[in-house]
């Protein structure tokens, strides 16, 4: 099940809206408490007087002689009448009457009372229009919060998480720290700048190592060759060991071509062909075209282009002239006799088909360094060379199978 | 034949001193800047093989000195594959010729008597193996004072087979000597074979003796009978 993911500001603002809660659910707690509170003690007012009243009606105090309120002798019949209620407004003040029944040693007695509560609905609405007041003020906080304060103090946070997503190892762009007080987000930036260092160490090292051992793989190969050379050219070289230095000849040049490949990927990744320019294709192949002619005369292939007279390719030359003579070669290698390979430019595309031999496609492999289907010969650099050149320059390049040709496309990025 | 041989990787130093001592020239060596300068000061070579890449400063160098001394030794540069600017800059500052490392020996070989004869040559550079006549100046060949009509790859061919005399050259030497990077991921050499043919044809043709041998798997050579 796939885990569900907030966001860290929409966690705090749930927490938030959680005390909101807790916090409205007191204010109303107290507003009911104060209520309470108040109502009690306007009751217990009343019948505080109400004992007191009942006193005096006992001494032999007339109803009549009350003032402020009212008393009138009833009957037992009304002896469970129950207390009312009533508030009003009178003069611009608030008042509550009480209607009641009392039992005196002379008799049950009706009473009515009433009292000036003013002052107790001031004081309750001030407490009501507090807490509103307050709330409203948190409401409007956490607002504020959400829509302005995140960018501020996220900030850093954000800056580190973008740059640690476009890091890039072995790009060299150097990691730019945003000065923050936070020290969660100095740690992780700490940490972050030297987990970067370090694999950029490592990564510089492997690559040195790389680059060094291609280098140096070249001077002892030269050597054996040479010595196998000799061999081959002494003339009192005994005929059963020729097979052996044949073989020995063949798998040295074998490895000097890896090698001098190797070193040609790793002087590529170094980014040490940048003088890139505008060539025009059509000139360029024609030129290349006839430099194969002894190739191509030998197996009777025959070149047939269809080509654009503005398509250009915008690389270093030296590359360029690798690539193409890579496919070029290729085609003319995996081609029967008699066979036509089709070199075809539009504005945007450069195409090279050559009829298969195989009469199914290739496996999308071939652009792995070292593929080699078991049927061929060459060392499985080629392609991945290609590959690699349309890489740094912004080119893409395809293989397809179509009406049994094995065809190869070169087009830029964006296209 | 006294040659000075520059370079700074003692092991390839070490096997082109003794590829070149076994086809008759005196070789002697140098491993820097300083030890070159010294050498070409006190002695006279016929030719001059400069390796660019030195410890103690770029070759180039050494072509400055003997440019400086008006001395008259030829000079071949040893670049590597890709510099191009090395190999325009040498020449044009007056190296005879280049070729890049890693070489055949065969193709040394070749570059080397090549210049030998061209500067010490300059009235009549001829070469005679068997019956074969190369006039170098004319860049043509006669076999019984028949001139062949070959082309120029059969003749860079036949020229190379020359200056090898006797050694076997490998169907890869022959073809890098002749088509340089193009052949470098071909793998089927059977167009070397084609144009040897077709020079022995033509050999044949002008009643020659043939004199180029197949070693087989291995590759040709040109027979002194």
């Amino acid at each position: 099940m796939r885990q569900k993911s907030f966001s860290l500001l929409s966690k705090f603002t749930l927490f938030f809206i959680l005390f909101l809660g807790l916090f409205i659910t007191g204010s109303v707690y107290i507003v009911h408490k104060t209520n309470e509170h108040i109502n009690n003690n306007i009751n217990q007012n009343f019948e505080r007087k109400q004992v007191h009243i009942a006193e005096r009606l006992n001494q032999g105090v007339k109803p009549t002689f009350f003032t402020t309120l009212t008393v009138e002798k009833t009957t037992e019949k009304n002896a469970k009448f129950k207390t009312t209620h009533r508030e009003y407004i009178e003069s611009d003040q608030n008042f509550i009457e009480q209607k009641s029944v009392i039992e005196a040693e002379v008799g049950y007695y009706f009473l009515t009372q009433k009292r000036n509560i003013t002052e107790l609905k001031r004081i309750k609405s001030a407490i009501l229009k507090t807490l509103i007041i307050t709330l409203s003020g948190f409401i409007i906080l956490i607002i504020l919060f959400n829509l302005f304060l995140p960018k501020l103090l996220f900030k850093p946070f954000n800056h580190i998480i973008s740059q640690i997503k476009n890091y890039k190892i072995g790009e060299s762009k150097s990691f730019t720290s945003k000065p923050t007080s936070t020290r969660e987000f100095q740690s992780l930036q700490q940490i972050f700048m030297k987990m970067t260092h370090r694999a950029e160490k490592d990564f510089n090292n492997l690559k040195q190592y790389t680059d060094n051992m291609a280098h140096e793989l070249q001077t002892p190969l030269a050597i054996i060759r040479s010595k196998t050379e000799n061999l081959i050219s002494d003339n009192d070289l005994m005929v059963n060991h020729t097979q052996n230095i044949k073989s020995i000849y063949k798998e040295t040049n074998n490895l000097s071509k890896l090698s001098k490949s190797l070193k040609l990927l790793s002087k590529i990744e170094n980014k040490e062909f940048t003088n890139k320019t505008n060539i025009l294709s059509e000139s360029y192949i024609k030129n290349l075209i006839l430099s194969f002619s002894e190739l191509t005369d030998l197996k009777n292939i025959r070149f047939e282009q269809q080509m654009v007279p503005d398509h250009v390719f915008y690389i270093d030359e030296y590359l360029l002239d690798i690539m193409l003579k890579n496919l070029i070669n290729n085609a003319i290698l995996y081609s029967e006799k008699d066979s036509i390979i089709h070199i075809k430019t539009t504005k945007t595309s450069f195409t090279i088909s050559n009829p298969s031999s195989i009469s199914k496609p290739l496996d999308q492999k071939i652009f792995d360094r070292f593929y080699n289907d078991n049927n061929s010969v060459s060392l499985g650099l080629g392609l991945s060379l290609v590959k690699k050149i349309c890489e740094i320059n912004k080119l893409v390049i395809q293989y397809s199978f179509e009406n049994n040709q094995n065809k190869f496309t070169i087009s830029s990025l964006n296209s | 034949m006294k040659l000075l041989l520059i370079e700074d990787n003692k092991e390839l130093l070490q096997d082109i001193k003794l590829f070149l001592s076994d086809n008759q020239f005196i070789v002697e060596t140098a491993q820097s800047l300083e030890e070159s300068f010294y050498k070409i000061g006190i002695y006279y070579y016929e030719l001059i093989i400069l390796d660019l890449g030195l410890p103690d400063g770029n070759g180039l160098e050494v072509i400055k000195k003997i440019n400086q001394g008006n001395i008259n030794s030829g000079i071949l540069i040893v670049t590597a594959k890709d510099s191009l600017e090395d190999k325009i800059e040498g020449l044009e500052l007056g190296a005879d010729d280049y070729i890049t490392k890693p070489f055949h020996n065969g193709e040394l070989l070749a570059r080397i008597k090549s210049i030998i004869r061209r500067k010490n040559f300059d009235g009549n550079n001829i070469i005679k193996v068997n019956d074969i006549v190369v006039d170098l100046n004319a860049s043509e060949v006669k076999v019984n004072h028949q001139l062949l009509q070959l082309t120029k790859k059969e003749y860079d061919l036949l020229l190379f087979l020359v200056f090898n005399k006797n050694r076997v050259l490998t169907k890869e030497s022959i073809a890098e000597h002749l088509w340089g990077d193009h052949i470098d991921n071909a793998n089927n050499f059977d167009f070397v074979y084609n144009h040897l043919k077709n020079v022995r044809k033509k050999i044949a043709e002008a009643n020659g003796e043939n004199s180029i041998k197949s070693v087989y798997g291995m590759g040709y050579k040109l027979v002194e009978l």
